[in-house]
């Protein structure tokens, strides 16, 4: 018979492994490490989890994640308040933060339409975002949903519901990566590159 | 494009064999089983990355092996390639075979099976190619996909994004039994099938369009000028087509509201690419369900014939024919034909036979060699 974890120790690497990106062995070297730390240190980790899990929720307006009724970027008022960059997640929305270039508001869907994985417009926040549209003076929607087919789905479908209000929609350009060589694209998004290509901006 | 050489160690039933081949004609001979298509094969593989008939890379492997080594010398455009495959099965002999490892290194770089795929395109004759014409539309539509792959890579993109679509749609399809209020969302999914669905339709209709012309200038020449080959596409959307995207698009999306009923009520989408065929007509009459045998293969070789012109035009050389098993399906008048159009052109060929008697005729001497194949190794009949 091989070797059993003692119990507690079982449960640790268990609930570790459940995390995604964590297989079996990771999960055993975190639970290791853990109970190698302090007390103070594994309590301050137990009790950061719980504490984020309590007291992180969804942003009223726009579906971020924050620990208050609305969350910092709803309630920024240096931000430009008529844009609004509708992404699947909020893993998008901080990748689009990241880039420190777009400084309008956000909705975050909560996915993207698949009937593959049951998930219909009813389950995404489109709804909210529509009725966003009534209430709170934008003039672009941009359509920052993935470019794969359930995301351009999506976006196409948002687009519909948008038009009769008469505002600007938009959807992100595909590209070759900036400071990448050409060669190294590949044909797809060279193509979908050169179909979006714009008029050069020539120096005034 | 040249094979200019291959080492084989433990592929299929060669222990160690290495073949330098000809620019030109290059000739397998042997008895049946001695491992003439394997040489085929391994040359299909080593430019593309699989074998075009093995199930798995694993059964490549030498049988009583762990792994297999495919070492080959490519030029392209006066450009040499150095191309090693190696494929390994460690546990096989302790377990059944399951999937082999694969690394393949060009000019000594890691590289992906797409790397090679996309550069090299041999084009490969086979007794199961005849089922082109014989077999289902899906078999067709595979040989014409394949073919425009081929041509403009891309398309392989708008093929699996359509499959993709479809899948989706007919989820929902599914799902709409249940909850009937979905009904309304599948407009969205019609618009993305219809718009990735026409441009498929028009790679199909323009390929096939010049196809036909090569198509008919080999196939005479094989027959004379006594018959006239056509393909023509057949589509379940649309009877005549224009190459107006947009056309075609609202066609389809025509049929596809007509077709709501039928598809809510069989939970699959019953119009669009995914359902079309083509004809292959001979003197105007479909050769599948009219032909002889002999028609048959003739008209098959006139379709890789023409697929060899057009990856001709692209690259602006040949690409390698490789020819398995087809002199025996001929006859004697159209073999000579055949041999005709290889020799007239600057084009690597290779071809298994069973024996060299019929091969003498065709006079060939000057430009090809021959390897005779017994038992996984190959003697060299001399320059």
């Amino acid at each position: 018979m091989s070797y059993q974890y003692t119990r507690p120790l079982a449960i640790l690497i268990e609930e570790l492994a459940k995390l995604p990106g964590i297989g079996p062995k990771t999960a055993q070297r975190l639970a290791l490490y853990i109970l190698n730390i302090s007390k103070e240190e594994a309590n301050i980790l137990a009790r950061s989890i719980v504490n984020a899990k309590e007291k992180i929720k969804k942003c009223r307006i726009c579906y971020n994640l924050t620990d208050q009724d609305v969350c910092e970027i709803c309630q920024d008022n240096a931000r430009q308040r008529d844009v609004l960059c509708v992404v699947e997640t909020v893993r998008d929305l901080m990748a689009v933060e990241k880039t420190g270039g777009y400084k309008g508001l956000y909705h975050v869907l909560q996915g993207a339409i698949s009937p593959l994985d049951g998930i219909e417009p009813e389950h995404l926040t489109i709804e909210q975002l529509i009725s966003r549209l009534k209430t709170e003076g934008i003039k672009e929607v941009i359509l920052t949903t993935n470019p794969n087919i359930e995301g351009e789905v999506t976006a196409a479908y948002i687009a519909r519901l948008i038009r009769p209000f008469n505002i600007k929609t938009t959807r992100i350009a595909y590209g070759v990566p900036i400071g990448g060589d050409l060669e190294f694209a590949d044909e797809v998004t060279l193509t979908q590159a050169l179909l979006g290509r714009q008029v050069f901006k020539n120096e005034k | 494009m040249n094979v200019d050489k291959i080492r084989l160690i433990n592929f299929r039933n060669f222990k160690d064999a290495s073949f330098n081949f000809h620019s030109s004609l290059n000739i397998f001979i042997g008895d049946n089983a001695q491992g003439k298509t394997n040489v085929i094969e391994s040359i299909y593989t080593l430019l593309r990355g699989n074998s075009y008939r093995a199930k798995e890379d694993s059964n490549l492997i030498n049988w009583s092996e762990k792994e297999s080594y495919i070492l080959g010398e490519v030029s392209k455009n006066k450009e040499k390639f150095q191309i090693n495959i190696l494929l390994q099965d460690i546990d096989r002999i302790n377990s059944l075979p399951k999937k082999a490892k694969k690394i393949i290194k060009v000019n000594k770089k890691y590289r992906q099976k797409s790397w090679l795929t996309k550069r090299f395109t041999p084009v490969i004759f086979t007794p199961e190619d005849l089922q082109i014409i014989k077999s289902s539309p899906s078999v067709r539509r595979k040989f014409l996909d394949e073919v425009i792959i081929n041509l403009n890579p891309i398309y392989e993109r708008y093929l699996r994004d359509y499959s993709r679509v479809l899948f989706q749609r007919n989820m929902l399809l599914k799902s709409i039994e249940s909850k009937s209020n979905l009904e309304q969302h599948l407009t969205v999914w019609d618009q993305k099938i219809v718009e990735i669905g026409s441009m498929i339709i028009r790679y199909r209709v323009k390929t096939l369009q010049i196809m036909n012309q090569k198509v008919k200038i080999i196939h005479q020449l094989m027959t004379k000028n006594q018959e006239v080959l056509k393909l023509k596409y057949n589509s379940n959307i649309l009877t005549s087509f224009s190459e107006d995207n947009e056309e075609i698009g609202n066609i389809f999306e025509q049929k596809l509201s007509q077709a709501k009923e039928q598809d809510l009520r069989l939970k699959v989408t019953t119009v669009g690419p995914h359902r079309d065929d083509y004809f292959i007509m001979n003197n105007l009459v479909d050769l599948g369900i009219y032909g002889s045998q002999g028609q048959q293969r003739t008209a098959v070789l006139a379709l890789k014939m023409a697929e060899l012109e057009l990856l001709k035009e692209k690259d602006r050389e040949y690409p390698p024919l490789l020819l398995d098993d087809v002199l025996s399906e001929l006859d004697s008048e159209r073999r000579l034909f055949l041999m005709k159009i290889i020799k007239e052109r600057p084009l690597q060929t290779f071809i298994t036979s069973i024996d060299i008697e019929d091969l003498t005729q065709y006079n060939i001497n000057s430009s090809s060699k021959i390897f005779r194949i017994k038992d996984g190794t190959m003697q060299n009949d001399g320059e």
